[in-house]
């Protein structure tokens, strides 16, 4: 018993005071242990990348497109019917994630800019890995701030310096060409780092030429703007010389779409691993698998021409059938959706008949490019000018070629290439800028809505070019950060 | 700094003295059991028994009084007829003694039967209240302690004990949950911080977590003492800022006659009320309405163009909820030898949850054992194991949509439980009829079982150096292991399709090891008091958990859902944050002439939470009282029997924030798929703040006790304030900075302050002996720091934390009815400057300008209320006549509102899913409707945002318990070999008042910082129970 009662002490008087306190953080990584290996850099660039499958860009950013009049929203989210009817909420809370979402992966790509070169100091990598996954920092740093230049226009710039600093209260830059002007300087300096093919799932040199030659094309605010559309040529022409369009049109949208030179930037995704089902599920019957968000309207269906090869891969509609593995063949029935019509892009199905929720989602392709360059053409040197891109475009369509296509044709072209891509609201947008389109009058026909919409949505420039920023991000800021114009009453 | 680095040293040589001293003392325990041999044995010879009954002034026997030969250790207690039998000396001295009666010395001088009469002692003070590290008597108390005997809640029907306080103690308010098997959270005078302010709940003198409170039986506890001020709380110094709550179990005496207890009771559960909704008929009335008031035609593709749904099918709420059954054993086994006790708890309950299939099973054994290894040297050992089993269709308090409790109130009524080819009814035919499962199928064809497991073993040793002079030792190790197994079905009926059956499994394991060592002296010399306790303690808490999801069965066969059978796994697991406590403490109490006292207590607490340097906190408190009525002014006044005044001060720490917050920390938790490689990306997760440590509470409590008439009628009031400073906030979350965590900061201050008001009376008319008392508190609570007075802290939509207001205000928009009329809206100041002004239309909700710039915006936010009540209330009444007893516990709140956040969606016809049913009551036409809207989807105006609309009062008194029983008189009962036999009825939250007409006024768990949004939180049941009291 002395004994016994004597060990019971022992574990008080041995456990000191210290031995108490010095708990070890087990599991997890602080800064003083991260940043030692090349691995470090590698997670944390899956980090990055892995932000876009969910609220960066997978599910939120998409139903601004319902603005536009491809689609309509469907759903029974409240909040996307502000949207939709132009009515948005600055407490609406669809702007509340992507926003967040974006910003961690600036957040990652800074840490990776501020920290990648203690590793690389470390003589822990070598100088091409380095140099990739530099690059995809600048990359994907620039992507998230493009994504919030397009939806915002003017937002804070948090760059390594303000990370070092603790700083992330901060205004928002004075106008959108600034941020564009910072995007595309982060956008050259991915250029000269990255390779021009990289390993499936990372970007090469092609998705920064992309982005800088859709940046120089929003700048063209007026339709001949010789400065923007000379350089957005420039820009997207090394996209045109250096990445091949696919031969199948489906085959960029299925399993095996992340080795096709086509796709500049993609969403990595399997139902095994990722399993992000978001980016996939939203759009789609409910009963068969999805969650019934964003339904085509006849207005985008009637735009393809007969024997587009195109339709069928982008949409299915009443009477028609999808093949669903085990299942065989299943109609498209009238009570699944409102308009008749589904997007089909990323709808697919495995061998026993489970909705495939584990597709790569492609986030810029070179045929968009291909496009950009064709309309700065034709808006430069007239009608015919694009011909050779838009038929590089339209030659696995099933369509023959185009001549003397003109801006209208331009437009045609690049609403069916792209339906249903996140596109369309955004082209329509730098239309209306460039005096193509009057989207007051355009977006009010009857026919670019669901009919209970007719009369409700109303678009008013220039707030309508950005949506507001959100309440509560303002009100923390402490007047720091201040609401976008035409948004405050 | 500088005193930490002192203190370490001091401390461990401290502990080290001590160790020493007990050492030494081993070497003593041998000659104390030779002595304790002679002793026995000269004694034998001249010894007689003596037996007799000890009864009260009334002649009612005493149970468990107590008899002691003067001048030794040897006693007894007597038995539940008041008889006792005793080996005494013939010419020794028999000492008679009971709670609440005084002191009897009787000289047996040869007889051998002694019946004694123990008359009351007028002043009552001397029970015994536990402090923490020992007990004292209650007169000598300084402090504010409430004590609630354990008699007093253990014919209620609640699930756990916690629940059972409620009402019983002023200045303790409850948050409870209805979720089967859920702990109510617990607000000790006011709310004391924005983060965690749960007390520091301890058992038999064990920390344990608040989850414990559900895996005690309500019949093992002997007593609570809640630790409500500084002066009583210093002594668990940097965990007591939010109060402490001091359980003590049932255990048995030395010499106590073996005695078996049953408590078996049966009863009923069901919800309060049911939450009024609209029926088919009413909703498609109301969504068909919404079109013609935006002039739209009805779309012919909506539920609204069907007849179908202009018929009721379903009440939701009839098929999801029910009259749960429950039952409740249990058995104590109690009883002692001269120098060994055991005593022994098995309890069972088995709790049908008011919804279908749900339930909450408890199994639990506890067992206390004492042995005198010596006169002088005891050993205590205490023994739990539980198993808590929870089913539930839900996930634990979520208010999201997809939890059944929502869509039991918001399903449609058009929609039958079953189709006709009996396929469960859905809402897939159209996304007007909401994004949710029909609630039956997620009940039926889900499930989702939670286990808790709970082992605690604790030994204690006492050796007493002298009568004045002990030394404690304990040790003590629990372990908690937790297992979630939930599953889901493939749902190809239901609205939106999961295409793979998904099985769930988490589990998680903590350990809390607990050593301590501490010396207690007590000494009376003349009519001086004295006692001091001092001590160290270590503490460490450890654990973790394993997440696994499995998707893709080829069979669903219960038997057949196990990992192995998965198509596809998922899991994740980490060690929990360890967090170690290291302390030391002194509490020293002095009393002069039980006129005078005076105690202090000091302790020092070492948290590895923080970051080195900034670890140590130190908790000092003073206390000091004064019994006026032993003056010699008042010591005859015939009114005045008591009356003290008792004045504190202290400081108390709170470190329950989350550990390591001074480091920046990477999580691998992205998955992510480069150069087809899987892996699992890092972020950083949170950033640093060094600087970061503990909350200090400073309180300052005063209390006068009254005792009028003999104490028939006493009264307690106390004022305290409390003020929280280096309060923790997070900074203002801001999107720029991603979903990196922000560390709190040690910025905030917070005041709470009021009074507690207890009057009590016990009285006797003829048999009926009865005791009313009230409880009422008043609190004031302001944040009156935060990081500057525009800035705030955001507790969701509808509330914020204000610098100069009380925590979590409702803020939004003030109204001012309905418009009626396009001319109200044309010449209505609030808006004429407001571009939206041709976009509103009559009906719509008048919002109020309240900056003056004739535009309703963000601006014109202010508070418009808050969930704070200004008086809590609570009433009990406890009535004995001849064998009848009779108790009821009343509860309430007054002087707040709710913001309720259910019917703000509930009125809203842009909401797919069923309405209000005071959505009915809409504005129609000039004159129909001053309080709610028009049907209408238009945002426009947006007459649902946050704003006066939702606010209600939320005052309500409830009558928390209520019981009848009976006792079988002995002479009955006696003949079947029973001493004590009882049957009683008892009910809980049998009557309500309230004008709330939402789902329930009572609070139930938004978080401190969203306190009073009501949504569709687990409703409390009420039940009525029938049971059985026996003991042999």
């Amino acid at each position: 018993m002395r004994n016994y009662i004597i060990i019971l002490f022992a574990i008080i008087i041995c456990t000191s005071c210290d031995d108490i306190l010095e708990q070890d953080l087990v599991g997890k990584r602080t800064d003083q242990d991260y940043w030692s290996t090349e691995a470090d850099m590698v997670d944390a660039l899956a980090g990055a990348y892995g932000q876009w499958a969910t609220r960066a860009l997978g599910m939120h950013d998409l139903f601004f497109d319902n603005q536009g009049d491809d689609h309509w929203r469907a759903g029974d989210h409240a909040e996307d019917e502000e949207i939709e009817t132009f009515n948005t909420n600055p407490s609406n809370y669809k702007l509340r994630d992507t926003y967040k979402y974006k910003y961690e992966v600036i957040s990652s790509a800074n840490g990776i800019l501020i920290n990648g070169p203690k590793v690389k100091d470390l003589g822990a990598i070598g100088d091409a890995s380095y140099n990739s996954i530099m690059g995809q920092a600048y990359f994907l740093r620039a992507y998230a701030y493009y994504r919030l230049y397009l939806i915002h226009g003017q937002v804070p710039i948090i760059t390594e310096e303000n990370v070092l600093i603790n700083e992330y209260n901060i205004p928002k830059c004075e106008s959108p060409e600034i941020l564009s002007d910072f995007i595309l300087s982060d956008l050259e300096k991915a250029v000269d780092l990255l390779p021009m093919k990289n390993v499936a799932g990372s970007v090469g040199k092609g998705a920064a030429w992309a982005v800088m030659t859709s940046i120089y094309m929003h700048r063209a605010t007026e339709y001949n703007n010789t400065e923007f559309l000379n350089k957005a040529i420039t820009a997207g022409q090394n996209v045109v010389d250096n990445y091949p369009l696919a031969d199948d049109y489906l085959s960029l949208f299925r399993e095996g779409n992340q080795y096709l030179e086509e796709n500049l930037f993609i969403m990595m995704n399997d139902m095994e691993w990722i399993n992000q089902s978001i980016m996939s599920k939203h759009r789609g019957p409910r009963p068969w698998g999805m969650y019934g968000f964003q339904e085509p309207l006849d207005d985008l269906v009637d735009e393809f021409e007969e024997g587009d090869v195109r339709k069928s891969v982008t949409i299915i509609s009443d009477g028609e059938f999808a093949f669903q593995g085990s299942l065989g063949l299943v109609e498209h029935t009238s009570d699944l959706t409102n308009t008749g019509h589904s997007y089909f892009k990323y709808m697919d199905w495995t061998e026993s008949g489970n909705f495939n929720h584990g597709l790569n989602i492609p986030f810029l392709r070179a045929a968009d490019t291909y496009l950009l360059v064709a309309e700065a053409q034709i808006r430069l040197n007239g009608a015919g000018a694009g011909d050779a891109l838009i038929n590089a475009v339209r030659l696995r369509t099933g369509l023959g070629p185009v001549s003397g296509a003109d801006i209208n044709d331009l437009i045609h072209e690049t609403r069916v290439e792209l339906a249903g891509e996140n596109f369309r609201y955004q082209n329509l947008i730098r239309w209306d800028k460039a005096g193509i389109y009057d989207l007051e009058e355009f977006l009010a026909r009857p026919e670019k809505m669901i009919p209970s919409d007719v009369g409700r949505k109303v678009w008013n420039g220039p707030k309508n070019y950005y949506q507001p920023l959100y309440q509560t991000d303002i009100d923390n800021s402490d007047g720091v950060l201040v609401q976008n114009p035409d948004w405050v009453n | 700094m500088k005193i930490k680095t002192k203190f370490r040293p001091m401390a461990r040589a401290g502990s080290l003295f001590l160790f020493a001293m007990f050492f030494a003392s081993g070497i003593q325990i041998t000659f104390a059991n030779a002595n304790v041999v002679n002793t026995t044995l000269a004694t034998d010879n001249q010894s007689t028994t003596v037996t007799g009954v000890v009864s009260d002034d009334n002649g009612v026997p005493l149970p468990g009084a107590s008899v002691v030969v003067k001048g030794t250790t040897t006693g007894t207690v007597t038995d539940f007829d008041g008889n006792y039998s005793i080996e005494v000396d013939s010419d020794g001295i028999l000492v008679f003694s009971y709670i609440g009666y005084k002191t009897v010395e009787v000289v047996v001088d040869g007889k051998s039967i002694i019946n004694t009469t123990l008359p009351i002692d007028a002043t009552q003070l001397d029970d015994v209240v536990v402090v923490g590290y020992g007990t004292q008597k209650k007169s000598e108390v300084t402090s504010s302690i409430s004590q609630i005997n354990g008699k007093d809640f253990q014919t209620s029907t609640a699930s756990n004990a916690a629940m059972a306080l409620q009402g019983r103690a002023s200045g303790v308010e409850f948050v409870n949950s209805g979720t089967p098997g859920s702990t109510p959270s617990i607000r000790i005078r006011g709310i004391g911080t924005i983060n965690n302010s749960q007390p520091l709940i301890v058992l038999d003198g064990v920390p344990v977590s608040s989850d414990m409170l559900s895996q005690l039986a309500s019949s093992e506890i002997q007593s609570v003492e809640i630790l409500k001020d500084a002066a009583s709380g210093a002594i668990y110094g940097t965990r007591a800022a939010n109060g402490v709550v001091l359980i003590t179990t049932n255990n048995a005496r030395f010499n106590e006659k073996t005695t078996v207890r049953l408590n078996a009771s049966t009863g009923f559960n069901s919800i309060i009320k049911k939450y009024p909704v609209t029926n088919a008929e009413q909703l498609y009335e109301l969504k068909r309405e919404r079109y013609v008031m935006d002039g739209l035609p009805i779309d012919p593709n909506s539920p609204w163009a069907d007849e179908y749904y202009n018929q009721t099918r379903t009440d939701w709420q009839e098929e999801m909820f029910r009259d749960g059954v429950f039952q409740d054993y249990n058995m104590n086994i109690s009883g002692g030898s001269e120098k060994s006790t055991i005593n022994a708890n098995i309890f069972y309950r088995d709790e049908e949850g008011t919804q279908i299939n749900t339930y909450f099973k408890r199994l639990g054994i506890s067992l206390r054992g004492t042995q005198k290894i010596s006169d002088r040297f005891r050993i205590e050992e205490n023994i739990r194991i539980t198993n808590n089993h929870t089913l539930l269709t839900q996930d634990d308090g979520g208010t999201g949509t997809s939890q059944t409790i929502y869509s039991s109130y918001r399903f449609m009524p058009a929609i039958p439980v079953l189709y006709e080819d009996g396929s469960y009814g859905s809402g897939k035919a159209s996304t007007q009829l909401g994004d949710m499962w029909n609630p039956v199928y997620k009940a039926k064809e889900e499930w989702r079982h939670r286990y808790k497991f709970n082992t605690l073993i604790s030994m204690k040793a006492d050796y007493d150096f002298t009568d004045s002079l002990t030394l404690t030792a304990r040790a003590s190790y629990q372990k908690s292991t937790s297992k979630y197994e939930a599953f889901q079905d493939i749902t190809p009926d239901q609205s939106r399709t999961e295409n793979l059956p998904i099985l769930r499994i988490n589990t998680d394991e903590t350990t809390v090891t607990l050593g301590e060592l501490f010396t207690s002296y007590k000494k009376t010399s003349g009519l001086h008091n004295i006692g001091a306790v001092l001590g160290v303690s270590g503490q460490v808490d450890k654990g973790h958990f394993i997440n696994m999801s499995g998707e893709g069965f080829a069979s669903v066969d219960k038997n057949q859902l196990v990992m192995d059978n998965a198509s596809i796994i998922k899991g994740d697991g980490n060690d929990y944050l360890a967090t170690g406590l290291a302390s030391a403490f002194v509490r020293g109490t002095y009393s002069y002439n039980n006129k005078y006292y005076l105690s202090g207590i000091f302790r020092a607490d070492g948290s590895s939470r923080f970051a080195d340097g900034n670890r140590w906190g130190y908790f000092p408190s003073i206390s000091g009282g004064w019994r006026i009525s032993n003056e010699s002014f008042l010591k005859d006044d015939p009114t005045i029997s008591n009356m003290k005044l008792n004045v504190g001060w202290g400081q108390l720490g709170n470190q329950n924030v989350s550990a390591f917050q001074y480091l920046n920390v990477y999580n691998k938790d992205t998955e992510y798929i480069l150069n087809d490689t899987n892996l699992t990306g890092t972020r950083l997760a949170s950033f640093a703040n060094p600087d970061i440590t503990w909350e200090t509470t400073s309180a300052l409590n005063i209390l006068l006790e009254l005792g009028l008439f003999n104490n028939k009628f006493n009264l307690d009031v106390a004022y305290f304030d409390r003020l929280t400073s280096d309060m923790l906030i997070p900074l203002p979350g801001l999107g720029t900075a991603g979903l990196v965590a922000i560390p709190d900061s040690n910025i905030g201050e917070m005041h709470n302050s009021g009074f507690e008001i207890e009057p009590s009376y016990a009285g006797q008319v003829g048999d009926l002996n009865f005791e009313l008392g009230v409880n009422a508190t008043i609190i004031k609570n302001e944040v009156t720091k935060l990081y500057g007075s525009s800035k705030f802290i955001s507790g969701g939509e509808q509330t914020r934390t204000y610098e100069g207001e009380p925590i979590s205000s409702f803020y939004g928009w003030k109204t001012d009815g309905i418009y009626q009329n396009q001319s109200e809206i044309d010449n209505d100041p609030n808006i004429s400057n407001d571009t939206r002004r041709t976009d509103i239309t009559p009906g719509d909700v008048r919002f109020v300008d309240t900056n003056g710039d004739n535009i309703v915006d963000e601006q014109d936010r202010v508070h418009i209320g808050d969930a704070n009540p200004s008086l809590l209330l609570g009433f009990h009444a406890d009535l004995n006549y001849k064998g009848f007893d009779f108790s009821a516990v009343f509860s309430g709140a007054f002087g707040h509102d709710l913001y309720d956040a259910m019917m703000m969606r509930g009125i809203d016809p842009t909401q797919s899913a069923n309405m209000d049913a005071v959505a009915y009551q809409r504005w129609t036409g000039e004159g129909t409707s001053n309080t709610y809207p028009r049907m209408s989807t238009i945002r426009a105006n947006d007459n649902y945002r946050v704003s006066e609309l939702g606010l209600k009062s939320g005052n309500y008194l409830r009558m928390k318990d209520v019981v009848l029983g009976y006792t079988i008189p002995e002479t009955i009962t006696e003949q079947i070999g029973v001493s004590n036999m009882k049957f009683y009825i008892s009910g809980r939250n049998l009557l309500t008042f309230t004008k709330f007409d939402g789902v329930d006024p009572e609070e139930s768990g938004t978080g401190n910082l969203a306190r009073g949004v009501i949504y569709n939180n687990y409703p409390q049941s009420k039940s009525v129970v029938l049971g059985a009291n026996i003991t042999f």
